[in-house]
């Protein structure tokens, strides 16, 4: 089977370089706080820094940030800020007096080298890690939620992507956006795609950092992101109900919360793609490689109630061998009766 | 320069994958799940490898840069009756097919920091606010200006430093006409890990259809 992976240095496009383009410029004086009073659609259709009124260099960022995404050569850190500031010394931008015309504006003065301060490193690197993962974020979540992908995976895990020196408490803010911690050790941060809570999480009504997004990165500089988790997964976590045990139709006590919901709840009805195979189909493949599936290389799939368990303990090799060959036997498909 | 991880298909290893190629007329539902599949794998593998690639940021102390794990984010998949493509997006991953020797591009040297102030900063960023008269000037040699001087090592590399007020050297990088990276194959995943991953798909496709046939009006 051909899985390719084309050229990795730069010239490959993606989703998330094609939603960073398609955005417009917005420059303008206010502050953070004010620009979070714009409707959340207009914020993600324009490319926007707080008390940046230069068009000039609004595009120019934004050049740059489409650059940084697409990650090839001058795509680094370090040459972006180096362009950035020698942008920045063009069209006239002192941090202490802004740009030409801003003293008008009532913008307030910047120490050279905070974060206010436009040409600073830490301004810099702020906002084009935050607009990388932003856009990076987002390409996700379209891709998460197309109903294939939401079939297998209903769930995201919100997880640690990247180190930071001074690490905020995301289990407390999972709980405080509603959420309810899963797992053993209950500590683990997760819920479907669905769920609001990926909402809340990112919302400045709970969080002063947050950037009001659903996805990753949630808040500034926050390092976190998102692995999705499969349906047999969620059920071990009790994010869903097994479809197989699911007693939907049993009244349910008062005081007793709701069962989660099985995974056809979740999952949008879709039409079955016409690739030829139908349930006759199916389950001559499964009678004939159910139970164990397969084993090779130190690897064993094993078919217990519909589900697939990875490296369960391997049977003995007389049997491998027998299922083997049962698995080259399965019979053509014109064999099959529809 | 692609990087290519076939996938074998056969009946030993991948008996269900197998199966469904040879049964279905078209292969399009089953490649988008191989491809969903074999994406967040991959993603969740670069995440797992850039935890143990902090080389340069443990040796100065440092808060990693996180370059392996932004990578991770930007993986892409796309599929269609033919096969599936990953998008992987970075230089770093060359290394997977073998070792990478990385030459300048407009500039005479590469350079390699040695000093804790250089890492992830281009040697024009760097320059000492407490000695104005070495900043830059217009038209003069940056690195020359901003108080950095090219310096041979006693060991014969050459050097970019920064001599101080008390007659000593500070060395800030290591310039090189070229830098050859070792092959490091475990950036991405194998082809035998990403079989084992199309086989979990395939099985998860079957179940798929099933409840597709199952829940379609009779």
């Amino acid at each position: 089977m051909n899985l390719a992976i084309p050229n990795p240095y730069g010239v490959t496009a993606s989703s998330a370089l094609d939603l960073a383009r398609d955005r417009d410029l917005f420059p303008t004086a206010w502050g953070s706080a004010d620009i979070r009073q714009l409707d959340q659609a207009l914020r993600e259709r324009a490319v926007f820094s707080a008390r940046t009124t230069n068009a000039r260099y609004i595009q120019s960022l934004k050049d740059r940030i489409e650059r940084y995404l697409e990650g090839g050569y001058k795509g680094d850190l370090a040459t972006l800020r180096v362009e950035l500031r020698q942008e920045l010394a063009r069209v006239g931008y002192h941090p202490e007096r802004g740009f030409p015309g801003d003293a008008a504006l009532d913008i307030p003065p910047a120490r050279p080298g905070s974060l206010q301060d436009l040409s600073s490193e830490r301004r810099l690197n702020l906002i084009l890690n935050t607009q990388l993962a932003l856009m990076t974020g987002r390409a996700q979540r379209i891709a998460a939620l197309d109903p294939m992908a939401l079939a297998m995976y209903p769930a995201f895990e919100l997880v640690r992507t990247q180190s930071r020196r001074l690490q905020r408490n995301w289990p407390l803010r999972w709980v405080q956006a509603g959420g309810t911690l899963s797992g053993p050790n209950k500590n683990r941060m997760v819920a479907l795609k669905t769920d609001p809570i990926w909402q809340a999480l990112g919302s400045s009504d709970l969080f002063p950092d947050a950037l009001d997004v659903d996805h990753p990165p949630f808040a500034f500089e926050s390092g976190m992101g998102w692995n999705q988790i499969d349906e047999f997964e969620a059920i071990d976590l009790g994010i869903l109900s097994d479809p197989a045990t699911a007693t939907a139709s049993t009244p349910v006590p008062a005081q007793t919360p709701p069962p989660p919901p099985t995974i056809d709840d979740v999952i949008p009805p879709m039409i079955a793609p016409n690739d030829g195979l139908d349930l006759g189909i199916i389950a001559r493949i499964k009678k004939t490689l159910g139970g164990l599936i397969t084993a090779g290389k130190g690897l064993l799939w094993r078919w217990t109630k519909g589900r697939a368990e990875i490296n369960a303990t391997p049977p003995p090799t007389d049997i491998l061998t027998h299922l083997v060959t049962l698995a080259a036997a399965i019979p053509a498909r014109s064999d099959h009766v529809h | 320069m692609s990087i290519n991880l076939a996938i074998d298909v056969d009946d030993q290893s991948t008996p269900v994958l197998a199966a469904l190629t040879d049964q279905l007329t078209d292969r399009t539902g089953l490649h988008q799940a191989l491809a969903i599949r074999v994406a967040e794998h991959t993603r969740q593998h670069i995440r797992r490898a850039a935890t143990t690639r902090h080389k340069t940021a443990q040796r100065f102390g440092l808060q990693p840069t996180n370059y392996l794990a932004k990578k991770a984010d930007t993986v892409e998949h796309s599929h269609d009756a033919d096969g599936i493509t990953l998008r992987v997006e970075g230089a770093i991953f060359r290394r997977v097919n073998g070792p990478v020797t990385i030459r300048p591009r407009e500039k005479k040297y590469l350079t390699i920091p040695v000093n804790k102030e250089a890492v992830g900063r281009k040697a024009s960023e760097l320059w000492w606010p407490k000695s104005p008269s070495k900043r830059p000037r217009k038209g003069r040699r940056a690195s020359l200006i901003q108080g950095l001087i090219f310096i041979t090592s006693k060991k014969g590399n050459l050097l970019l430093a920064k001599p101080e007020d008390d007659g000593s050297i500070t060395p800030y990088y290591v310039l090189k006409k070229q830098v050859t990276l070792p092959q490091d194959t475990g950036l991405l995943p194998t082809g035998q890990d990403l079989a084992a991953v199309a086989e979990q798909s395939a099985i998860w496709y079957l179940r798929f259809r099933e409840r597709q046939e199952q829940a379609r009006p009779a």
